[in-house]
């Protein structure tokens, strides 16, 4: 795949992205004329570059779409249920087909008649909207009717009313405003204003443009949007009310401008435009003009218009001026013919596409310099190598050879470990990239359901490994679904407990320690532990009475228990947990692991504690029996030696008191399975250790040595084991277990616990 | 250039656009403007004027001496009044 492909399908997810929040923004509040204007925008730039390549249908659609959201943002058509689906089932269209031709290289098959049908969606769209040409004076935008006062009453052709709100930058992209204006057939009234107040405090700046100017033409509305191509999204066009001539213009041109001029060959002649007009009409030097003609030419030759190329060849004698208003005449020449085929409904399902394609990084530049800086300073600590070497060889003595040598060591090590931060962090992605598609999501599924829902969305800052943040997607969306058809009631149950009608569903994340927590909470009615227990036994997986000796929250995570979930418990009294353990495995997979907090009446939520990097972690590495292990040692709190008379039993364990703390104490060895040896010495070592969010002290046998590493994720017959939170080489060539405290808790304290009582 | 100020001008001399105003002239302009806010500015002989420039009259108005000789200006835009 080429470059420019592959940027072309990248900025386009970004634009569907971008554009169907600010559609679902729309949704809620349809007189944000903001939100239009971005919407519009969007699609405006979507078709642009959709128009470099050669996808005929894909174009077309996007085409009508921008017609459709042009004449919204001009206020003839409303912004309503009808106009914002048709828009995101045509972004929709969009992802796939980009989708589509990222692992195929082409458009899939359906794509032509499921593009004839949504463009032909809007066209009905425009043709039936009520308001679309009933229009009066009173309707009109404030701007328009100001200028058209003094020519009310003047008998005359339709006239076009068009606001053109320059891009405050433009003036550095070349463009003169007025110079297009000037251009602009038939002008009637011109007016140009400050667009925004100007700042009295702010020191004026003559290059940043802030004017609108708006005009009014009786030329026909083809023409004056040609004049304003290259700016289509800075520019309202609206058709003013005529005494004489009620039907006019706009239904008119949004029907006949598809394209009958490939529009590969139409984006290259728009862009010799540009190319031409940014020039500047005096400076243009004669080797761009040349090459701008000669690209028209052969271009026009390639699509078999020779007519029109021999007129580009003529006007480029009479210079640029003459070359560009050739071009811009075969431009607006382009729209007769070829409506598209309003098409069969038969555009079937579309195939599975491979969602595992590469997706390129985009890394912010920043980060890339500090990596380029610490590789620099990487290489200037490895020439003082060399001087040590030749240290060595004069036969310097030992003993200061080695501290210079340990010197080097530590300013290596110290480099080397902000090189690989640095360079982690070239992988690290905000979650905002995930989070932000669950507002359509929720919107679906909700509204599928019948449901009110608001999604509210925090610390979408937080940062993650991409592979990571990319896996996170289908187990989320698995566990957002069935908060929303399980965990909340429906409007009349949530009226009769007091609960607001609208179901309210948070999305969030949170740095925690070496990882992140992403948890999904609804404020529903909790899963019953009753329900639990009684569906476990039904369903054979624990005996009655080992459900009985455990407590509620030990209950309640058995929803993630594979074979818990059944189509049956759909819908029933607490009915969440549908394929709970698919999220379980996920999150495992990813090297993490799920929780579940729930009260009856008050809402559930779940939680994927999941790690942030492949880090260059500090273990601590401890020994245990004949054994050593590793513990991150973002977890430990602080290392305390106690005496053994400290330590009390009490139910179900051991506990000591810290710092006015009552800590339960859990013996390593224990922990890894093994109580078989007795205790020995007056002291015990404690780890007092942060997991699951509560303190614990975790009693070794000794303290070998701190190192700094990359502790790999667990992989192969280490996987499975419980408890293990990676593996990492000690010096020596050891391979040394890295141990997840909260893991091996969580897995120890269930039978343990049963087993106390 | 085409924004020109006599060097041995007193307060008060008009600054002149004469011939093709490009947009770098907006800067030139508005700081001759700024430094003596009471100077007229005369676009008598100006034939083209770009958007900045015009965005400068508008924002600092000046006081304008004269018809503009760029004829779209002249036709179409109302001369920014003295403010």
């Amino acid at each position: 795949m080429n470059d420019l492909l592959e940027q072309f399908l990248d900025e386009t997810r970004e634009l569907v992205q971008s554009a169907t929040e600010d559609l679902l923004a729309l949704e809620a509040a349809p007189d944000d004329t903001e939100a239009v204007n971005r919407v519009f925008r969007a699609f405006h730039t979507l078709k642009g570059s959709v128009g470099l390549f050669d996808f005929p249908p894909w174009f077309s659609l996007l085409h009508a779409a921008e017609d459709g959201l042009s004449a919204a943002r001009a206020g003839t058509l409303a912004v309503d249920a009808a106009l914002i689906d048709l828009s995101l089932e045509t972004l929709d269209a969009t992802g796939r087909w980009a989708d589509a031709v990222e692992t195929e290289g082409t458009l899939p098959g359906t794509a032509d008649a499921e593009g004839s049908v949504l463009a032909g969606r809007y066209r009905s769209l425009l043709s039936s909207g009520p308001e679309a040409r009933a229009m009066d004076a009173s309707a009109l935008p404030g701007w328009a009717s100001r200028l058209a006062e003094p020519l009310r009453g003047v008998e005359g052709r339709p006239r076009i009313a068009v606001r053109y709100q320059p891009r405050s930058d433009c003036f550095f992209s070349g463009d003169d405003p007025l110079g297009l204006v000037r251009k602009v057939p038939g002008l009637l009234a011109v007016s140009v204003e400050p667009a925004a107040p100007w700042s009295p405090d702010e020191e004026f700046d003559a290059f940043a443009c802030n004017l609108a100017i708006a005009l009014i033409s009786d030329a026909p509305r083809a023409e004056i949007e040609a004049v304003f191509r290259l700016v289509g999204d800075q520019v309202t066009v609206v058709d003013l009310p005529t005494a004489t001539d009620q039907r006019n213009a706009s239904g008119g041109t949004i029907s006949a401008s598809a394209p009958a001029m490939e529009p590969v060959v139409a984006a290259i002649l728009a862009e010799q435009v540009r190319v031409l007009a940014a020039a500047g009409e005096a400076q243009t030097d004669a080797g761009r003009l040349e090459a701008c003609a000669r690209s028209v030419m052969n271009t026009l030759r390639s699509a078999g218009r020779s007519g029109d190329a021999d007129r580009c060849g003529q006007a480029l004698g009479s210079g640029p001026d003459a070359l560009r208003a050739t071009i811009e005449a075969i431009l607006t020449d382009r729209s007769n013919a070829a409506s598209p085929t309003d098409g069969e409904e038969d555009h079937g399902a579309s195939e599975p596409l491979g969602g595992d394609a590469v997706r390129t990084l985009r890394v912010d530049a920043a980060r890339v310099d500090a990596l380029v800086a610490l590789v620099g300073e990487l290489v200037v600590a490895r020439n003082g190598l060399g001087y040590l070497a030749a240290r060595a060889e004069a036969g310097e003595d030992a003993g200061m050879l080695a501290r210079a040598i340990r010197e080097a060591d530590a300013n290596i090590g110290r480099l080397s470990t902000s090189l690989h931060r640095s360079a982690i962090s070239l992988r690290l992605t905000p979650l905002s990239s995930v989070f932000r598609r669950f507002g359509r999501q929720v919107r679906d599924a909700a509204r599928g359901l019948g449901k009110d829902v608001v999604l509210v969305v925090e610390g979408e800052a937080a940062e993650a490994d991409k592979g990571i943040v990319e896996n996170l997607f289908e187990p989320l969306l698995h566990v957002v679904r069935n908060a929303i058809d399980h965990g909340l009631e429906d409007a009349v149950n949530r009226r009769q407990v007091g609960k607001p009608e609208a179901g309210r569903i948070c999305l969030a994340a949170e740095q925690d320690g070496n990882g992140i927590v992403v948890s999904v909470s609804d404020d529903g009615r909790g899963i019953d532990p009753a329900f639990i227990r009684r569906r476990v036994v039904d369903r054979g997986l624990l005996q009655p009475e080992a459900v009985a000796s455990m407590d509620d929250a030990a209950v309640t995570e058995l929803i993630f228990a594979p074979g818990f979930s059944t189509a049956e418990s759909v819908g029933a009294l607490s009915g969440r947990g549908v394929g709970m353990d698919a999220v379980r495995a996920a999150a495992a997979r990813m090297g993490g692991r799920v929780s579940v907090e729930s009260r009856v009446g008050l809402g559930t939520t779940i939680r994927l504690h999941l790690p942030q990097t492949i880090a260059l972690a500090r273990i601590m590495v401890v020994g245990a029996g004949t054994e050593s292990y590793g513990i991150a040692m973002d977890a430990v709190v602080e290392v305390v030696r106690r005496p053994r008379t400290c330590i009390h039993a009490v139910a179900g364990g051991n506990a000591t008191v810290l710092r006015g703390r009552t800590v339960p104490v859990f013996r390593l060895v224990e922990l890894l399975g093994r109580r078989d040896r007795p205790l020995d010495g007056d002291d015990a070592l404690l780890l007092v250790v942060r997991a699951n969010g509560e303190t614990i002290a975790v009693e070794v046998d000794r303290f070998e040595d701190h190192i700094d590493t990359v502790v790999r994720p667990p992989a192969g017959l280490v996987g499975s084991v419980a408890g293990v939170g990676g593996t990492t080489l000690l010096s020596d060539g050891r391979v040394l277990l890295v141990l997840d405290p909260g893991g091996i808790l969580a897995d120890a304290s269930v039978p343990a616990r049963a087993e106390d009582r | 250039m085409a924004v020109v100020r006599r060097v041995d001008a007193g307060p008060g001399t008009p600054v002149r656009l004469e011939g093709v105003c490009p947009v770098e002239d907006a800067e030139t302009l508005a700081s001759l403007i700024l430094e003596d806010p009471s100077a007229p500015v005369d676009w008598t002989a100006c034939t083209r004027m770009h958007t900045a420039v015009y965005q400068v009259l508008l924002r600092l108005r000046p006081t304008i001496l004269g018809t503009s000789g760029d004829p779209f200006v002249g036709r179409w835009l109302t001369p920014p009044s003295p403010g």
